[in-house]
């Protein structure tokens, strides 16, 4: 017997053993279910227990430098989906029929209504028929019975979500959000670009200037019970929302429009095939007045491509693709592919499409860098004055090429400039006397300025990849690179770099930090911080700039510009063309530098056109006009009356177009066109007779009077009435009334008359009789007495 | 004495006095050594007991305000029948079992077998029988008919001598036989702790190594042919390996027992605190209430419930031991390791280092009538308390 118990007892005692053991093992794992996986497992269990409601905070606004709004956010409203309890609704409402049937049949009481039967089928006719989603998508959703919160929408309008909202549903939830407007449509498209359906930026300023504009949303986070009900007590936290900061920019709206609708024009009528890119800046404090790219697209649809161009190399580019691919295919299966053909894939029209959406959204004036071409002897020029290796007045020969080395380098009129001055050499956009220029300063000076202008770095704008180009390096740089490098090519810049650099050039020598941002305010508008200029660095001169100012201007007066001149202003630039990679596929980049006014630069324009076709490729003759519209134009608008220097005065007198004969709607656009106006006096279509006669000058603005109407001794000799003593106004009438015109002696507009003056005497003299039409000069004085 | 000296004068008696005398002759004053229950037992129950309620009334405070006493009203009552039978049991000779082992077996067996025909018969429940507000397992009492059953014949002259094949072939036999009736119950749960807990006194008594090895792999192989026939068993078998894997689905259960375990830490959120009780944690009330303890007390509060079930079977196992008899051996032995092992497996489960099976988790675990019979099996514990060899505990 006490054998036996002993016996049980050793044995009782392997058991305990084991038990205890697993009471060790299980107090090990609680502490590491407790204290080694406990934050990560605490935190599950919060996400499963709690409700996040996320509150949109409203995102801040983009200003123009006139507090015009480029972007905007509105209210708008997020739809929920809320699959278990439609579930659970319909389920109720089956029970409750189905007990209201039974007391019925006992009780003969009527069944009743219950809407809520065909609840999935009331949120599926509601939902398609307010949001753009399809039948199948929410019965896919509404299969989720599981689920108790799927978002349906984003960014719907109040009106459209108040829709939704009246048919009262139980299961579509509502939460606030907000909405980004772009009031201007497509303008600076690319500059802004534009937000996604969550509110975030995802191109252009929305982006980069995202964490200043998007606030920080806020959100209720509360205790919930696994079936979504409410707990007995609350642990909710509640962070309020802060609304974001408005930014206020240097773009000025109307100038924006004014580049965009010059831009536009170019971009069609020379049909770029790689669109265009224009930037207004002021050179004296790197504002950027406007920043404009072609194609453009709808900022409230980024996603479309309306632009007939793109369309078509959508097409073109899944075509070349699918070729290529065809072609790779057809090698593999013979069993012969050369390298690359696997990685060579099917493109779809989607695929091909996004690729050009892509495109479409880069902002081709920060981001595709390009080679200057002969705008870039702005810099060259500007280095050789600054270190004195070039006069004015030197003298070079243009015989068409320079041997470079072993190389014959082409100046681009073939047949040479001949013998020149340096002056007449930019002015002739020279190319052997810039590559003798460049050998003049030196591979190492030609780097210097090179590094100093800021072409080999970015400029610190506010935009997602900006990029810096390409270009030699000084050990890389022997006499062929110096000679190509001197007129601008072989190397890449943006064009923000070379805009920023021809500042430079004009402004006084100061390169400076282009900026986009004037200021930005709070959510109330108060102004927090403002953007001063910041200089980087000064390159050359104030004499060197003036001399490159006066230089440039006569390039516009009197050489390769000339199609940038707008009278009445006073204009400087340099045209540039260059021939893209590989060279001798017909593809050229044309561009113009402009600025103004010639002595005291307050904007800087450059033009770039990319790829033009079935027009010359010139930027002198296709860039140039649409630099000194979009220049002169902004002038205008600035405030800037037109000047006009001595030099310009006879232009200044328009000649009168000959218009008898015409048609009255012929004659008002030939007269306009010259920039005077036009009256008609009669009733007829055709213009018999004209006053002033054809050929008479005008200032402009000046009127023509169209006879339409054979009148009585309408062809009789006039006799000139006296206009002694009257002022300007009452002459003009005077003499109109009889049928002469008013010019003022001495090429004197009338409104630069001192104020009081009076005509003294006029020419031909009163009682002479004259011609139907004829001008009479009058000179005006102001009496002392 | 002069009271028990008439007693005994039963001659002189009416009938009726005379079957109550020898039924208290019998049954209750028949304690040779009469000692007081152990203290140490009867403390750690009615803490386990307390705590346990406490915790059950905490977990249950998940719905409506309404109806917070509900629960816990029904597992006190429960508690209440409970203390009733476990003083019962403990002022009863506990060699009455041995007396009376064969209906007392055959009663459970007939239960065993008659729900799962009954509850098929009907498409009603195949677990228990339902009578009014009770339920009752009869594998439940089963787990302890089977403690009696065993505990009287090892300790008897007859078929004690497991070297024998033939008295571990009978022994087998009613083994098989119980679990065949827990198959027919879908009870894997209740078969694998009854197998145990028959092994582990066979194992006790000195069945062979043999056997042991034997058995155990036989087991496990029909443990595995199970799981391979009805593969829901194995996809839950084998989720609590990585329950994140499908955290919506078969992992639910086990992620939100985590969670609840793992938002404890040192101290817990606080008691009542609790989150995963709100829907969250399936079963916070009854195989997954150590989950909530966890939560709301944090590893001390985790800690202490393990500490209280250890001294509990470490003190049963030396009361057992102590017992003055064979029988009173292997009957508290067979006691402790129905707690030790339902502890275990419950916590276990609740930590995921056991695949989920349904085990309750004693004195914590609200429902039916398993709480009742829990206390009246550690009442003949106190019982054989009373009649052991102090000085050898």
């Amino acid at each position: 017997m006490s054998k036996g118990k002993l016996s049980i007892k050793r044995r009782m005692n392997v058991v305990l053993s084991l038990f205890m053991a697993g009471f060790m093992l299980l107090a090990g794992a609680l502490a590491w279910r407790q204290f080694i996986q406990g934050p990560e497992l605490r935190a599950g269990a919060e996400a499963l227990q709690t409700r996040d409601q996320k509150i949109a905070s409203k995102r801040g606004s983009i200003y123009d430098r006139n507090m015009n709004i480029l972007a905007a956010s509105g209210t708008a409203e997020r739809i929920y989906l809320n699959p278990k309890l439609i579930r659970e609704t319909e389920d109720e409402a089956r029970e409750k029929k189905a007990a209201a049937e039974k007391e019925a049949r006992e009780n003969n009481t009527p069944v009743g209504e219950f809407p809520n039967l065909n609840l999935s089928e009331k949120v599926v006719n509601v939902l398609t028929t307010n949001l753009d989603v399809t039948e199948e998508w929410v019965r896919d959703q509404l299969a989720k019975t599981d689920r108790v919160s799927i978002e349906v929408k984003s960014n719907v309008e109040k009106s459209v979500a108040d829709k939704v909202r009246e048919a009262d549903l139980p299961g579509i939830e509502f939460v606030g959000d907000t909405k980004r407007y772009y009031p201007n449509g497509s303008l600076a498209a690319q500059l802004l670009g534009y937000c996604g359906k969550d509110g975030q930026g995802l191109e252009g300023l929305e982006n980069i200037l995202d964490d200043e504009l998007s606030g920080t949303a806020g959100r209720v986070r509360s205790a919930k019970s696994a079936a979504n009900g409410d707990m007995p007590f609350q642990y909710e936290t509640y962070e309020a929302a802060e609304d974001g900061n408005n930014v206020i920019l240097t773009v000025d709206k109307t100038i924006q429009q004014i580049v965009e609708n010059n831009l536009r024009t170019a971009y069609e009528e020379n049909n770029l095939t790689n669109g265009a890119a224009c930037i207004v800046m002021n050179p004296k404090n790197g504002e950027i007045y406007a920043m404009a790219v072609m194609p453009t697209y709808d900022l409230g649809d980024y996603n479309t491509i309306t632009d007939e161009t793109l369309l078509a190399q959508v097409d073109e580019l899944m075509a070349d693709n699918n070729r290529k691919y065809a072609e790779a295919q057809a090698r593999i299966e013979a069993g012969e592919p050369e390298e690359g053909d696997k990685d060579i894939k099917e493109m779809t029209y989607n695929d091909a499409y996004g690729q050009m959406v892509v495109k479409m959204h880069r902002n081709k004036a920060v981001v595709d860098s390009y080679e200057p071409g002969s705008t870039f002897k702005t810099v060259t020029a500007s280095a050789a004055l600054e270190e004195d290796v070039v006069k004015l007045d030197d003298t070079f020969v243009c015989t068409g090429s320079k041997i470079v080395k072993d190389r014959e380098i082409h100046c681009s009129d073939r047949k040479g400039h001949g013998p020149e001055t340096f002056v007449e050499g930019i002015m002739n956009s020279c190319n052997p006397v810039f590559m003798e220029v460049g050998a003049r300063l030196g591979a190492e000076k030609f780097d210097k300025y090179f590094r100093a202008f800021g072409l080999t770095e970015k400029t610190g704008f506010l935009i997602p990849g900006e990029s810096k180009g390409s270009h030699h390096d000084l050990e890389d740089l022997g006499p062929v690179e110096l000679a190509t490098s001197s007129f601008g090519q072989t190397f890449t810049v943006t064009p923000l770099q070379m805009i920023r650099a021809v500042s430079a050039v004009v402004n006084g020598g100061y390169l400076m930090e282009p900026h986009i941002v004037k200021a930005y305010t709070d959510s109330e508008g108060n102004i927090t911080e403002t953007v001063d200029p910041v200089t980087v660095r000064r390159v050359i001169s104030e004499e060197t700039s003036a001399t490159m100012r006066e230089i440039l201007e006569k390039v516009v007066t009197d050489g390769g510009g000339k199609a940038a001149y707008v009278k009445g202003y006073r204009i400087g630039g340099k045209t540039g063309t260059s021939e893209k990679y590989p060279r001798g596929n017909g593809l050229y980049v044309a561009s113009f530098v402009g600025f103004a006014p010639a002595n005291d630069p307050d904007i800087v324009c450059l033009v770039i056109l990319d790829e033009p076709h079935d027009v010359p490729n010139y930027g002198g003759t296709i860039a140039a006009p649409v630099a000194g519209a979009i220049i002169s134009e902004t002038l205008q608008y600035l405030g800037y009356e037109p000047q006009y220097g001595d030099e310009d005065a006879e232009s200044v007198k328009i000649s009168v177009p000959g218009i008898t004969g015409k048609t009255t709607e012929e004659a008002a656009s030939a007269v306009e066109e010259k920039g005077l106006r036009i009256t008609f006096k009669g009733d007829g279509e055709t213009v018999l007779r004209q006053i002033p006669a054809e050929g008479a000058e005008l200032s402009s603005g000046s009127l023509v009077i169209a006879y339409t109407e054979a009148a009585e001794g309408s062809d009789a000799d006039i006799t000139v009435p006296s206009v002694s003593g009257k002022s300007y106004s009452q002459a003009k009438s005077a003499l109109e009334k009889s049928g002469l015109s008013i010019a003022i002696e001495g090429n004197i507009q009338p409104e630069e008359l001192e104020e009081g003056s009076l005509a003294v005497s006029q020419q031909p003299e009163a009682g002479t009789v004259v011609q139907n039409g004829s001008t009479v000069y009058v000179t005006f004085g102001v009496n002392d007495e | 004495m002069e009271a028990r000296r008439a007693l005994n004068r039963s001659d002189s008696l009416p009938a009726p006095a005379r079957a109550a005398r020898s039924f208290r002759k019998n049954f209750i004053f028949k304690v040779k050594r009469n000692q007081r229950v152990d203290f140490m037992l009867f403390a750690l129950v009615i803490g386990l007991l307390c705590f346990g309620l406490i915790m059950l009334f905490s977990a249950s405070q998940n719905t409506s305000r309404e109806h917070i006493y509900s629960i816990i009203a029904r597992q006190a009552a429960l508690a209440v029948l409970g203390l009733a039978g476990m003083f019962f049991a403990s002022r009863l000779d506990y060699h009455v079992y041995k007396r009376h082992y064969i209906p007392i077996f055959a009663v459970a067996i007939i239960l065993m077998f008659a729900v799962p025909i009954w509850g098929m018969a009907s498409h009603g429940a195949t677990r228990q029988i339902e009578i009014g507000p009770i339920n009752l397992q009869p594998s439940e009492l089963c787990k302890f008919a089977l403690v009696i059953y065993l505990a009287a014949l090892l300790s008897g002259k007859k078929n004690s001598d497991l070297t024998q094949v033939k008295n571990v072939f009978r022994y087998f036999a009613v083994l098989g036989c119980i679990a065949l009736a827990c198959f027919f119950q879908s009870h894997l749960s209740a078969m694998l702790l009854i197998l145990m807990v028959g092994f582990i006194m066979l194992f006790v008594a000195g069945l062979p190594k043999g056997w042991i090895i034997g058995m155990g792999t036989m087991v496990a192989g029909v443990g595995v042919a199970l799981a391979v026939l009805e593969p829901y068993r194995l996809r839950r078998l084998l989720i609590f390996l990585d329950p994140f894997s499908d955290v919506r689905g078969d992992g639910w259960q086990i992620v939100n027992s985590l969670y609840a375990v793992g938002s404890g830490g040192l101290l817990g959120v606080g008691f009542g605190q609790s989150r995963q009780k709100y829907g969250y944690l399936p079963e916070a009330l009854n195989d997954y209430i150590y989950a909530i303890v966890c939560e709301e007390l944090g590893f001390v509060g985790g800690i202490f419930v393990l500490l209280l079930f250890a001294a509990l079977v470490v003190r049963g196992m030396q009361i057992s031991f102590a017992a003055r008899d064979n029988f009173g051996v292997y009957l508290g032995f067979g006691i402790v390791t129905i707690v030790a092992l339902q502890v275990l497996v419950n916590v276990g489960v609740v930590l995921s280092v056991l695949p989920s099976t349904g085990m309750q988790l004693p004195f914590f675990s609200s429902g039916g009538t398993s709480l009742i019979i829990m206390m009246y099996g550690l009442g003949i514990l106190m019982n054989i308390s009373r009649s052991s060899t102090q000085n050898k505990i």
